[in-house]
């Protein structure tokens, strides 16, 4: 399965809080990201929480759409990328 | 029978019974290995329930080639009315369908279909057109299947993946445990922990071996059978062995009949507990049971009882013909296989079981081993359900092997017509050279004679070849002289295909509303000959006829009631091809999502023949393309390798435009100028001035040249109005023809406010690769105040919606059209069309009830009180 980056911006800043109620709305994110067979893998967030970068493997391109849709999250642009390791350099 | 550790299974079903008499009906699969105890359970259930409402029992049977909608006549057995009259008389089977519903459906009942796998063609048909629609009916379905025997390209699966959608429930039967298995055995002295690693809990299996005495465990269930049968008397078994080849199910007077016996041995049949009655008819206790039995049975012994079943039955004029040709089969006649056998292939074409009719006419041909005219005739027929059946490489064989005995036999006319057949399914296929070339040596044979029967068979096919090559002008001709031929020899079938390759072919040259004429004309007619393929035939190319030259609003009418023709038949092969044009008219319509989503269904089915692979591929990738996506490539090198075989103007002008945008948005303009100068040559050739204005277009875009110009008869279309710095003009065209991407391209092109309204749209679509190039523009141009992200939006709202889109969603959950959202803001409606698409993509929607339901959903406008 293919391996996605997903930029998004908040312009008022994500607010997602760590507390019980920022935990079920991930929660749901995850269940909703079942429905298409999407993982999320993590995110980067910037400091200012205005940029988010998304790791995620989906199916195709779509499903990661429609899952960003279903969960009310915004996409700027979505890449397909690869791990690439420093160590297995060696 | 005991049923043993089935209360939950029994408790589930009853649950499900109570909604459907209460108005939720649904279908149920009850899946388990063979011998695991579906039809026990079944029996048990429907027993409880008979008191209380009336209960329909229907089974397939393990024929090689099962009747066409075999367990329907089961049901029809049992009831008297309309229903039973519709199924046995010649009526369309969408007709039996729907009737079944309304009569047996509608009022509380439980229908139970068994052994659905074994089910033939028509009766899965069957199976789908009720599963989606007995929601709303007051019966609940069942319909069990040995799940060991339903592998992952078993026809069973592709119904069940169908329904899965439809809300359709599946129960699967556990295994025994050592606690049942002991209450089975009593106090025998058998050892429960080693039946149940032998029998692996198997129910029938545990009791054929408690049953058989157990001194030496069996290794196989036919072990345990044949032991139990071994300890009846010679003439008792006599009796079972002829049972067993006379069927799953037994008429008693063909028993008697068959073994001349008295009625004792039969009891002691039923008495040892291998053969049962029931609904007046003698049936095995298991079916595992009747295969080991028939297993058991020397070659010439199954030979001659096969035969007597035969006789037996020809002598009761038993209608059931693919019975009948079984049993012919069996008992090695020749001529009564070559005579059932394609009376049972007839049957069941009639009623649209054409891969089981396909079986009966390869049966016929084990027979018809010599070089004569009854075989050739056999093989066209063996061809054209096999095409008809998506089974085309076979079809091509059958027809060389057709055309190459015609020749032998000197039979030029047939001969030509095979060709002609064999030309078709070539070009279906994508092999169009190879068509052309069988195609000219089809009216090569047919020449000396040209208005002659086989002559307009070759001539319309020649001209429908010629269409389909966009070969217009020619097509229109050659079909206007097969069709005249076809009028003075009374030809109906040969008249609606004459009018279908004309109305196509007006529609491809531009002449719009006279093509739509033609091809309705053809519609009616086949309407009238009752041929749903050339009903089907006329929606499809209406479709995408109306679709290659842009006119999506007439495209999208036609494809939307072709589709629904389509699915209520199971036409699968122009179901999905129409399917695949409704995802490309969608992408030009700017409702990207829909489009995306359409393809991937057709992407992701198997039966979905090449062309609408192509099609479905060539949707994807451009809409991949215009948001910017990754995978734009794998789609579109995929769409390259199929079309580029066939070589033909509809399929490579598509896949080459879309290739050349996309290099074009990546920023590799020579790639786009050459990706789209490969077709300019055919599509000029051909005289086609969309294909051949766009290809150019890009052409013009990638490398500033037109390679041999811009012909005359492309001025007039806004590909060319574009290139001609006509962008005002461009524009309003393409605003006219529903492609609001296309418009925003043309103003692109521009003054400076036309440029930031193609901003507003490229926005509004999520369009990343044209809004990157008009930013970068109007920057160029010293226009100051674009934002560099999206815009601001309230806060708590994730899908990033702006203040003014919000407004715009809580104005269309109070059910305002665009143009009273209009007023309300002050803007024009063009404007709320851009908020809107905007807002369909933000929350991945596609209709103004799923933005409304999404928003409450995400909290971003909330119920008022």
């Amino acid at each position: 399965m293919p391996r996605y980056l997903i930029e998004r911006t908040f312009p008022d800043g994500l607010g997602l809080p760590t507390n019980a109620e920022g935990a079920k709305a991930a929660s749901n994110v995850v269940s909703n990201n079942a429905q298409e067979g999407v993982t999320w893998i993590h995110s980067y967030v910037t400091p200012d929480r205005k940029k988010t970068y998304c790791i995620y493997d989906g199916p195709s391109p779509e499903a990661i759409r429609s899952v960003a849709g279903r969960n009310g999250l915004p996409v700027d642009r979505i890449s397909e990328v690869r791990v690439l390791d420093p160590y297995f350099l060696y | 029978m005991k049923l043993l550790e089935r209360d939950e299974l029994l408790t589930s079903l009853q649950g499900l019974l109570r909604n459907a008499a209460a108005g939720q009906g649904s279908l149920l699969f009850l899946e388990g290995e063979a011998g695991i105890g579906k039809t026990s359970l079944l029996r048990a259930f429907a027993e409880s329930q008979r008191a209380q409402m009336p209960v329909y029992w229907g089974a397939c049977d393990a024929l090689q080639t099962p009747r066409p909608l075999g367990p329907l006549f089961d049901i029809a057995a049992q009831i008297q009315g309309e229903w039973q009259i519709a199924l046995n008389s010649n009526v369309e089977r969408l007709q039996i369908f729907s009737s079944f519903l309304t009569e047996l459906a509608r009022p509380p009942a439980l229908i139970v279909l068994e052994d659905l796998h074994w089910a033939d063609e028509a009766t899965l048909d069957f199976l789908r057109y009720v599963g989606r629609r007995i929601g709303r009916t007051h019966a609940l379905l069942v319909v069990s299947f040995r799940s060991d025997e339903v592998g992952p390209s078993h026809a069973l699966r592709l119904v069940l993946g169908d329904l899965a959608t439809s809300g359709a429930k599946r129960l699967s039967l556990q295994p025994l445990s050592i606690a049942a298995i002991q209450e089975l055995i009593g106090d025998r002295d058998v050892d429960a922990a080693e039946l149940q690693t032998k029998t692996g809990g198997n129910p029938f299996f545990v009791t054929e071996v408690v049953a058989a005495g157990g001194v030496a465990m069996p290794a196989t269930v036919r072990d345990a059978v044949l032991a139990r049968a071994g300890r009846l008397r010679p003439s008792a078994r006599a009796i079972l062995d002829a049972a067993a080849v006379a069927g799953p199910r037994v008429e008693p007077w063909l028993l008697q009949e068959l073994t001349a016996a008295e009625s004792g041995w039969i009891d002691e049949c039923l008495a040892t507990g291998v053969l049962c009655a029931q609904n007046g008819a003698f049936m095995f206790r298991h079916e595992l049971a009747r295969e080991a039995v028939l297993d058991a049975l020397t070659p010439t012994k199954a030979m001659s009882l096969h035969r007597m079943v035969l006789q037996a039955l020809q002598s009761r004029a038993t209608p059931d013909l693919a019975r009948l040709a079984h049993h012919a089969e069996g008992a090695a006649f020749e001529d009564a296989v070559l005579q059932l056998a394609p009376a049972a292939a007839r049957e069941a074409a009639a009623k649209g079981a054409h891969r089981q009719a396909a079986q009966q006419l390869a049966r016929a041909l084990k027979f018809a081993t010599a070089s004569t005219a009854q075989r050739a005739a056999l093989l066209d027929d063996y061809a054209s359900e096999c095409q008809l059946s998506g089974m085309v490489s076979d079809a091509i064989d059958a027809r060389l092997s057709a055309v190459e005995l015609w020749r032998t036999l000197g039979e030029r006319s047939k001969q030509a017509i095979s060709l002609a057949r064999l030309a078709h399914a070539l070009v279906v296929s994508g092999k169009n050279a190879e068509s052309e070339v069988t195609m000219r040596e089809a009216a090569s044979l047919v020449a000396d004679d040209a208005s002659g029967a086989a002559a307009v068979v070759v001539r319309r096919w020649a001209a429908h070849l010629r269409m389909l090559d966009r070969d217009v002008t020619q097509a229109i001709h050659e079909g206007e002289l097969a069709k005249a031929a076809a009028e003075r020899l009374g030809d109906r079938e040969s008249i609606v295909h004459c009018l279908n390759t004309i109305g196509s072919s007006l529609i491809i040259a531009g002449r719009v509303d006279e093509g739509c004429a033609q091809l309705e004309r053809s519609r009616a007619l086949a309407e009238e000959i009752r041929s749903d393929s050339w009903v089907a035939s006329a929606f499809v190319n209406l479709g995408s006829a109306c679709g290659e030259v842009y006119r999506f609003d007439l495209a999208d009418n036609y494809l939307r009631r072709g589709i629904d023709f389509c699915s209520e038949r199971d036409i699968d092969f122009s179901r999905l091809y129409q399917l695949s044009w409704q995802a490309l008219v969608w992408m030009y319509r700017g409702r990207w999502t829909e489009a995306s989503g359409t393809a991937h269904v057709v992407l992701a089915d198997r039966r979905s023949p090449v062309i609408a692979r192509i099609t479905a591929l060539i949707a994807l990738g451009r809409v991949r393309a215009r948001r910017g996506d990754p995978a734009v490539w794998e789609a579109l090198h995929e769409a390259q390798e199929l079309a580029g075989n066939t070589k033909t103007l509809q399929r490579v002008a598509l896949m080459q435009a879309a290739r050349a945008e996309a290099a074009w948005f990546e920023g590799r303009t020579a790639e786009a100028a050459s990706e789209g100068c490969a077709g300019v040559e055919l599509a000029v050739r051909k005289q086609h001035p969309w294909f051949a204005s766009e290809l150019l277009f890009w052409c013009w875009q990638g490398e500033g040249s037109l390679p041999g110009g811009m012909p005359e008869f492309c001025m007039q279309m806004p590909f060319a109005m574009e290139i001609h710095g006509r962008w005002q003009e461009a524009a309003e065209k393409w605003r006219e023809l529903k492609c609001p991407f296309e418009a925003a391209r043309a103003m692109m092109e521009g003054d400076e406010s036309a440029q930031r309204e193609a901003l507003t749209v490229f926005e509004s679509f999520g369009a990343r690769p044209m809004i990157e190039r008009m930013r970068y523009k109007l920057r160029s141009a010293g226009v100051r105040g674009l934002r560099r992200g999206p815009r601001e939006s309230t806060q708590n709202n994730l899908a990033g919606l702006t203040t003014k889109e919000i407004e715009v969603l809580g104005l269309l959950s109070q059910g305002l059209r665009n143009k009273e959202i209009g007023e309300r803001l002050n803007r024009s409606s063009r404007t709320i069309d851009h908020h809107l698409a905007a807002i369909f993509t933000k929350l991945d929607v596609s209709t103004r009830a799923e933005a409304v339901s999404a928003a409450y959903r995400l909290g971003i406008i909330s119920a008022k009180a």
